[in-house]
């Protein structure tokens, strides 16, 4: 091993690194959030042990996340009281695992792997899927959970198998299942990994971890009654505005299927093209009324650019007539292929970015291969000068429009925080006038200190950002 | 021109290569790198990201701050005095306003009633002033709020009160 080749994948994980201690110093500054919070950490600091609180939540109405609810507690109780602090410093170490993982699971090996990396590092954190996994500290961001244990799922494939590994993967799917209904996906991960032929995946595992599905349809469905959700759920988008249940039951009636059908093509889209976003054609819309702020241009050209790449990168191959996959490039793309579909079929009900933040998270690496691919074939290929500017031109923007996208992340969560902290200074109004005041009485104390620590999180008011900034990059849908 | 002739020399093709990766992976470099610059900057007290600009209560009032109002509240700051509110916030030139007309000129029937909460002087003399404001400003939803709070004695009479400006 040359000296080059050894300092290329730390050079790939050191810059991992540096953007997750970017975003973790942003999560550190973010207060907790109190409407899918604050009555989680309340239960959960008052819960007797992580195994109650698991036990306790394995028959719902429509969900069945027992192990998020077990997660919320175990973090609870390391935080040794200061509740705030914990929350945040799991959330921040998640985010750092995640992008370590993403690093890891593209086996950057040499020069030309590291000089495609920043662009796979950019499109990891600036898809919008991304921003569901770090806007929002649920106290524990679900979202982020089972999209890392997905990741982990692929990693594991990527080794040389045997029993351990097999053993992981069936931990990595049972707490990811159990965690949330899009963690079921870390089963499709496993079963699309040993399509694709990764040597970690055998035909054991993928035996086991089906087993392993059956028996939580089984307990799921059969033992605790847990249904699925429904459109009387929440609202969702479609077309140009969001629809709430009645609307939904409005224009649909009982014959549901084509809004099945629009909610499922419309989380493909989503991810490939950043349009639409949560149902909703923002860009199109934006565009149509005459003033589309720059940032609809950003975040459908970056799209267009990296799906566009994978695209030219499968007709390739397939002109060159490979047919099942061979390199790790070929796996990566299968496998966010099938993740991709399965992923937008959980999305029937209603769609949302968050929803497809496993899928969001697996579009890097085939961007990230299909890169590699086309930067080591460019050397043999001979084009005039026009055509070889050209195409560094749009590269060039391509990968500006996914750094662009990936610094609208550090916007995106100092307008959350902004957001958030204003809203504990509403909380006990709104909650005496909804009767949340009463019922956590005994937590009086916990819930003013909570709210002290909000109050004193410092955050920057939007009104001291530069203008451009609310134009150019993403906001919160 | 075709684009499957002759491949180039060798040094041609390294320059290429060099060209369209530097084009591909060039700007998240660059991103990464001042998220660098960003991280080494921090022990030093250097965070741009982060950077809190300081403002009165009145500013924090106006713009829709209402954690920086509780903030403040809690540090000591006075809900009923009137501090400075710098051009182009409200107006553009600089104000001295009370937190609760800053609220007022913002249209913030939020802020307004978070600052009564907190304990914001309504008399009959501020209360039809502060009406008065708000029909001035067109601040229709704090117009409902304060109607919600009328004293007993107050008439509303603008004719004398004296708001903090006349928009045009």
């Amino acid at each position: 091993m040359t000296s080059a080749s050894r300092t290329v994948p730390f050079a790939a994980f050191g810059a991992a690194t540096v953007l997750a201690g970017s975003i973790g110093h942003d999560l550190l500054h973010m207060p907790l959030q109190i409407s899918d919070s604050l009555s989680l950490i309340l239960d959960a600091a008052s819960s007797p042990s992580a195994w109650s609180d698991f036990r306790a939540h394995l028959s719902e109405a429509s969900y069945f996340r027992p192990m998020r609810y077990a997660t919320i507690k175990v973090v609870s109780d390391l935080s040794n009281g200061n509740y705030a602090l914990g929350y945040r410093v799991f959330h921040a170490a998640l985010v750092l695992v995640f992008l370590l993982l993403f690093v890891r699971a593209l086996q950057i090996r040499d020069r030309v792997g590291l000089a495609a990396a920043p662009l796979a590092l950019t499109v990891f954190v600036g898809i919008h899927t991304f921003l569901g996994t770090v806007k929002e500290i649920y106290p524990t961001n679900h979202f982020l959970q089972v999209a890392v244990l997905a990741l982990l799922a692929l990693n594991l494939t990527q080794t040389r198998g045997g029993l351990l590994v097999d053993m992981a993967l069936l931990l990595t799917f049972g707490f990811a299942a159990l965690t949330l209904e899009s963690g079921l996906l870390v089963w499709v991960v496993i079963c699309a990994a040993w399509i694709s032929g990764m040597p970690g995946a055998s035909r054991r595992t993928v035996l086991g971890a089906t087993l392993l599905l059956a028996g939580y349809a089984w307990v799921r469905f059969g033992l605790f009654s847990t249904g699925l959700p429904t459109i009387e759920e929440r609202t969702t988008g479609f077309l140009f505005e969001r629809l709430d249940p009645v609307d939904i039951r409005e224009t649909f009636g009982d014959r549901l299927a084509p809004f099945y059908a629009y909610n499922v093509v419309s989380s493909v889209l989503s991810v490939l093209f950043s349009e639409p976003r949560s149902g909703v054609w923002v860009s199109t819309k934006a565009l149509m009324s005459g003033e589309p702020a720059p940032r609809y241009l950003v975040q459908v050209g970056a799209s267009l650019f990296a799906t566009g790449l994978v695209a030219a990168y499968v007709v390739s191959r397939l002109r060159s007539g490979i047919r099942k996959p061979v390199t790790l490039a070929d796996r990566h793309t299968v496998i966010f292929g099938v993740v991709l579909v399965a992923n937008a079929a959980m999305s029937y009900v209603y769609t949302k970015d968050e929803i497809m933040s496993v899928a969001g998270a697996l579009y890097g690496l085939p961007v990230f291969g299909a890169a590699v691919y086309f930067l080591r074939r460019w050397p043999a290929r001979s084009h005039t000068w026009a055509a070889a500017a050209a195409i560094c031109l749009v590269c060039m923007v391509g990968s500006m429009a996914w750094a662009v996208r990936a610094a609208g992340v550090h916007h995106v969560l100092r307008s959350q925080a902004f957001v958030q902290r204003n809203d504990w200074t509403r909380l006990e109004r709104e909650w005496r006038r909804d009767g949340n005041w009463g019922r956590y009485a005994d937590s009086e104390s916990l819930i003013r200190e909570l709210r002290s620590q909000a109050i004193s999180t410092r955050v920057v008011n939007p009104y001291f950002e530069p203008r451009w900034m609310e134009r150019v990059f993403d906001v919160d849908y | 021109m075709s684009t499957t002739e002759a491949p180039p020399a060798l040094g041609q093709a390294q320059w290429r290569l060099t060209m369209l990766a530097c084009a591909v992976g060039l700007p998240g470099a660059v991103l990464i790198m001042a998220s660098a610059l960003m991280l080494g900057g921090l022990p030093f007290g250097a965070d741009p990201l982060w950077a809190i600009e300081p403002m009165t209560l009145s500013e924090a009032a106006a713009l829709r701050d209402n954690g920086e109002v509780v903030r403040l509240l809690e540090l000591g700051a006075d809900v009923n005095g009137a501090s400075r509110v710098r051009e182009q916030i409200l107006e553009d030139h600089p104000l001295v306003l009370t937190p609760i007309e800053a609220a007022v000129a913002a249209e913030r029937a939020d802020m307004v009633e978070l600052l009564l909460e907190r304990g914001a002087r309504m008399d009959e003399a501020m209360w039809t002033r502060l009406m008065c404001f708000s029909m001035g400003v067109k601040a229709d939803d704090v117009l409902t709020l304060l109607e919600s709070r009328r004293p007993r004695a107050s008439v509303g009479n603008c004719d004398a009160a004296q708001v903090p400006w006349k928009p045009l």
